[in-house]
């Protein structure tokens, strides 16, 4: 689709263009070039530290590292390997300021995850703000010594293979307002250890995360994402699911929240209710492949309400929604029964089967 | 409120003493002006002596682009009492393709523009502009970018190969 307003190049661009071969961008302050190469990988930052002797050093002060495996995919992992460790120990060794903003790492191969950790640790100390780290996990408290830093306000945690990573005794995130973990496990109080670790967190989204997500309180959350968080329970070497869907927390206070998600949870008229009940100021409320019962959404301060590819129950009694929402979206919504148990039984197989082959 | 605000004309200045009249609603989308304007509200006259016409004139049409569609998008929402999916991405998209078509620049004044989007604080054309640069050296080897952007080679052959000896990971060939 053309843009409804062409671009017309006034006199002074083509002016402009005569001067097209003079060399702008070295002018350009560190600060802005720092920002161009941020978004390059490092390794790509790391060569353009042969252009010119103003390009030398511009690398080495980089405020964001961003290291994936596929920038170093040459060879066999002996020599990859090799490779980002000398990567690693040049990066820390050669900064010349003490602060770096961002660290995305990503690497899916099992043999790095030591490197990862002893790479990472310490990195912490340029007191990155926004960190984010997908890994193949070889033990559950992989990531513990990430839990404890003073200067993270935003962190995404991934982890490849069967792994589950568990939350360490001791949590310490003062300045984080948005987390994401993904395959975490939480038992009793481990969310109520999150939350009183993590005074100012506004977002919050868990992903593949089973345990115990009740009582859940929060006097600040904003957001809350639960994304395929099914009460998974460990049995011998392996994980069994005994509900696959995920019931929403029977304890609910969050009277701040103001936009919740929730993929593949199961839903009834009692649980919504209780979960609505702790909510009292949400606005906005998706859910996505969801099943259950019928929703009844009596005197909500809901203004976005969508649903999507959602399966949910005939309503008992006539029920309907009675909320201030603007915009209500459906999409790809059946509602039988029938169906619902079908979609689990079928998710149940398939999980099993995801296990059994990992 | 909307009202009001939209019908509030402001005069930009450029270095080159080139007068701009603009709604107070475009304006705000540089968050410098916006600042200013919170500061003092009546200021009418805005001087940018670190902006030259041709420049300003290019920020101005971005700011009134995106002030459009956004106002497009809520007349849409509230017309109708919802807005549907598919309308409000197909929106999208022809924003970004306007994006796309309006980063068709030479590199010195996309380095302008960036100088500018970073002066005036627009985070939307900064971010555009930054990634539009980054995008045009991504992928592509140190004398390729020196071409791209004119840059002058002024270290010696010892001073290069020094470097690429320090980096050796940097510059190893992926297979």
């Amino acid at each position: 689709m053309a843009p409804s307003k062409k671009k017309v190049p006034s006199k002074n661009f083509y002016r402009r263009r005569q001067h097209a071969q003079i060399d702008r961008i070295s002018k350009l302050p560190d600060e802005i070039l720092d920002k161009i190469l941020s978004w390059l990988p490092t390794k790509e930052a790391a060569q353009t530290s042969i252009i010119s002797k103003r390009w030398r050093n511009l690398w080495a002060s980089l405020s964001c590292l961003n290291i994936n495996e596929t920038d170093f995919s040459s060879g066999n992992t002996t020599k990859l390997y090799a490779m980002f460790e000398k990567f690693g120990n040049m990066i820390l060794s050669h900064r010349v300021i003490s602060y770096i903003h961002t660290i995305n790492i990503s690497f899916s191969d099992p043999n790095f995850s030591d490197l990862v950790r002893t790479w990472i640790s310490p990195s912490m100390k340029f007191r990155p703000r926004v960190v984010s780290i997908e890994v193949h996990l070889p033990d559950p408290n992989f990531f513990e010594f990430i839990y404890t830093s003073a200067s993270i306000e935003e962190m995404s945690l991934k982890i490849h293979g069967v792994t589950w990573s568990s939350l360490p005794k001791a949590i310490n995130l003062p300045c984080i307002r948005r987390l994401s973990l993904v395959k975490t496990s939480f038992d009793g109080n481990s969310l109520t250890r999150l939350f009183s670790g993590c005074p100012v967190l506004e977002e919050l989204s868990l992903d593949m995360c089973y345990g115990d997500f009740s009582p859940i309180f929060n006097q600040k959350l904003i957001c809350l994402s639960l994304i395929d968080c099914g009460h998974l329970y460990r049995g011998p070497g392996m994980i069994w699911s005994t509900l696959l869907s995920c019931a929403l927390p029977k304890i609910v206070n969050l009277p701040c929240i103001r936009r919740v998600y929730l993929h593949q949870a199961y839903l009834n008229e009692e649980s919504v209710g209780k979960f609505l009940a702790g909510c009292p100021l949400l606005e906005d409320l998706s859910l996505e492949n969801c099943c259950g019962e019928y929703l009844t959404l009596f005197r909500q301060k809901i203004k976005k309400f969508s649903m999507e590819s959602c399966i949910l129950g005939i309503p008992k009694d006539g029920a309907s929604w009675d909320i201030e929402a603007a915009v209500i979206e459906t999409n790809h919504c059946g509602n039988t029964t029938k169906s619902t148990i079908l979609m689990n039984a079928v998710y149940i197989l398939m999980i099993i089967f995801v296990i059994i082959f990992c | 409120m909307a009202r009001s605000s939209t019908e509030n004309m402001i005069t930009l200045m450029s270095s080159d003493g080139e007068e701009f009249m603009v709604t107070e609603k475009v304006a705000r989308e540089c968050t410098t002006i916006r600042n200013m304007l919170e500061d003092d509200c009546v200021i009418t006259n805005i001087p940018l002596p670190n902006v030259t016409s041709d420049i300003l004139s290019m920020v101005i049409e971005y700011c009134m682009e995106h002030v459009a569609a956004a106002e497009k998008a809520a007349a849409e929402t509230a017309e109708k009492g919802s807005s549907s999916a598919p309308a409000a991405a197909k929106a999208n998209k022809d924003l970004e393709e306007w994006d796309k078509a309006f980063m068709n620049v030479d590199v010195y004044t996309l380095c302008d523009l960036i100088l500018a989007a970073n002066y005036l604080n627009v985070s939307g054309l900064l971010d555009l502009t930054i990634q539009t640069a980054a995008n045009l050296i991504k992928g592509k080897s140190p004398e390729q970018i020196r071409k791209t952007f004119h840059i002058q080679n002024d270290l010696s052959l010892e001073e290069e190969e020094k470097i690429r000896s320090q980096t050796p990971w940097a510059f190893e060939k992926s297979e």
